[in-house]
């Protein structure tokens, strides 16, 4: 497997890429994507410095523009996105079907990657998206590579992509989910709840069960691992070494049993104190 | 005109119903929007139409191949051109195979999950989207979302006394994925609470939401579908 790790900076992207990611992603102010401005590149420019360092290495990055925007935002996306394309080739990440259908028709010739956010749960909305430049999808991390096999071997060969561990995601399905909305306030998943008389959390996968889907995901030939950009970059530099010393595992043959072992080991040894997307 | 009575039950729960419980309801809503778990098999369909003279809907969340598979099961036996069936859909896949190849068998209702992202659509773009995918029914939990798809000649069902906020495929009754399920969360509510929150959470099946007063009073609703909550503990 590949590993795909968000970036926030040119100096986290050179690091990254000069420690086992194959591809970084990053999204730019004012390009709508799932993270606030200060989880960005600073511009344009910068991106497009870090698409030339991972392409002199061999490798790539990818534009995040995996969030929804305004109708009159359209345009301005479209030409800088444009511009982006012709001072670099790069896929693009996207999650809206109407910017999508806009960039197409507004001559945005790009890979398109399909973020995880837009909730591809099977291989029949694969064919909806056929005809629209669409070379990847990113798995929502509520599904599981087990439940995923004609998604992953699918006829139209777009590549697969999922979470390593989605411990800074919400528990809930993010784009379906408006508690925060409604409460008026973040991370209202994450509240300590009281449930007759008892505390309450949401529930989310344990960590054999996350590790699972790594295993699974390995196994059934989904071709690349995504680390999500967070706050601190110590930690993810961390997990990023962490993802290395997993993969190595599993091309070594480990079994379950052991890739179980181990992983629960380094999981709790790599600091994990959550991504703020400000939503 | 007074919008017609319908009753949203899942599968187990239509199994578990007794004798009176689809009395005085004009259309059965059977599924569920939140978890494949709840849909119905073809039998527990056919057990449905046998049951329950009126109106049967079949209602569908997000779905893997494999669930998209038993959907698509009901749906080669029990719709056709002259029968059409209606379908509350909530993923772009099944969304986009009805178009394809059913169209002229089912009758597609927008449900409220994908109705969310609907909602963003640019005007323009959504009417299109709606249009060629042959939505003609939007189901809504929320009246603030009428004005959202109002003039586009859609007619809409409005549920109650259940607003979903959020929705999960990790089971928050039974802590696993959705491959076995025990059906823990059958007949239950949970109710969260916490200082912050404007009122309580309720957890059903799934989703988290509120509880809702009366529905809202608008021309634009047709049908009013009654998710029943019970006691919530």
């Amino acid at each position: 497997m590949l590993i795909v790790a968000g970036s926030k900076s040119f100096e986290e992207a050179r690091w990254l890429l000069a420690n086992g990611a194959a591809e970084v992603y990053c999204g730019v102010p004012g390009l709508p994507n799932h993270r606030d401005a200060d989880q960005c590149l600073r511009s344009d420019e910068e991106f497009i410095r870090v698409a030339r360092m991972a392409r002199a290495k061999g490798k790539r990055a990818l534009l995040a523009i995996n969030e929804a925007c305004f109708e009159k935002d359209y345009p301005s996306v479209a030409a800088r996105v444009k511009a982006i394309l012709k001072a670099c080739r790069v896929p693009v990440i996207i999650r809206e079907l109407p910017l999508l259908h806009y960039l197409r028709a507004h001559g945005v010739k790009a890979e398109f990657i399909i973020s995880s956010l837009s909730l591809v749960f099977n291989s029949r909305a694969l064919d909806y998206y056929k005809d629209l430049g669409v070379k990847r999808v990113i798995f929502p991390f509520h599904l599981l590579p087990s439940e995923a096999g004609r998604l992953i071997n699918n006829r139209l060969r777009m590549e697969t992509e999922i979470f390593f561990h989605a411990d800074f995601c919400c528990p809930n399905m993010d784009p379906a989910c408006r508690l925060d909305g409604w409460a008026k306030t973040f991370q209202v998943c994450r509240f300590p709840y009281v449930c007759g008389g008892e505390a309450h959390r949401m529930p989310e996968a344990d960590v054999p069960q996350k590790l699972d889907q790594v295993y699974d995901a390995f196994h059934a030939g989904i071709k690349y691992l995504k680390i999500i950009r967070v706050t601190d970059f110590k930690d993810q530099k961390q997990v990023l070494k962490e993802a290395r010393v997993m993969l190595a595992l599993l091309e070594r043959g480990a079994t379950r049993a052991e890739f179980r072992k181990l992983g629960e080991k380094l999981y709790f040894s790599v600091a994990r104190h959550g991504a703020r997307t400000g939503r | 005109m007074k919008p017609e009575k319908a009753l949203l039950l899942s599968a187990p729960a239509l199994r578990a119903a007794g004798p009176r419980a689809l009395t005085g309801v004009k259309t059965l809503y059977l599924g569920d929007e939140f978890c494949q778990n709840l849909v119905p098999s073809t039998e527990d369909f056919s057990a449905a139409l046998g049951r329950f003279s009126g109106k049967v809907v079949l209602v569908t969340p997000l779905l893997t191949d494999a669930a998209f598979d038993s959907v698509e099961e009901i749906i080669k036996e029990h719709a056709s051109p002259r029968r059409r069936l209606e379908v509350v859909v909530n993923d772009l896949g099944l969304l986009h195979t009805v178009r394809k190849r059913y169209a002229d068998r089912v009758a597609v209702s927008l449900g409220r999950v994908l109705g969310h992202r609907v909602k963003v659509m640019p005007r323009a773009f959504m009417a299109k989207f709606l249009k060629d995918h042959g939505v003609r029914r939007v189901d809504l939990d929320d009246p603030a979302l009428l004005p959202r798809f109002a003039g586009l000649g859609l007619k809409f069902s409005f549920h109650h006394p259940f607003r979903y906020l959020s929705v999960t495929r990790f089971c928050p009754w039974e802590k696993h994925w959705p491959a076995a399920c025990g059906l823990a969360c059958e007949n239950r509510v949970r109710k969260l609470e916490h200082p912050r929150l404007p009122s309580a959470l309720l957890l059903k099946g799934q989703a988290y939401g509120v509880r809702t007063g009366r529905p809202p009073l608008s021309q634009a609703i047709d049908r009013l579908v009654n998710e029943p909550l019970g006691a919530a503990k």
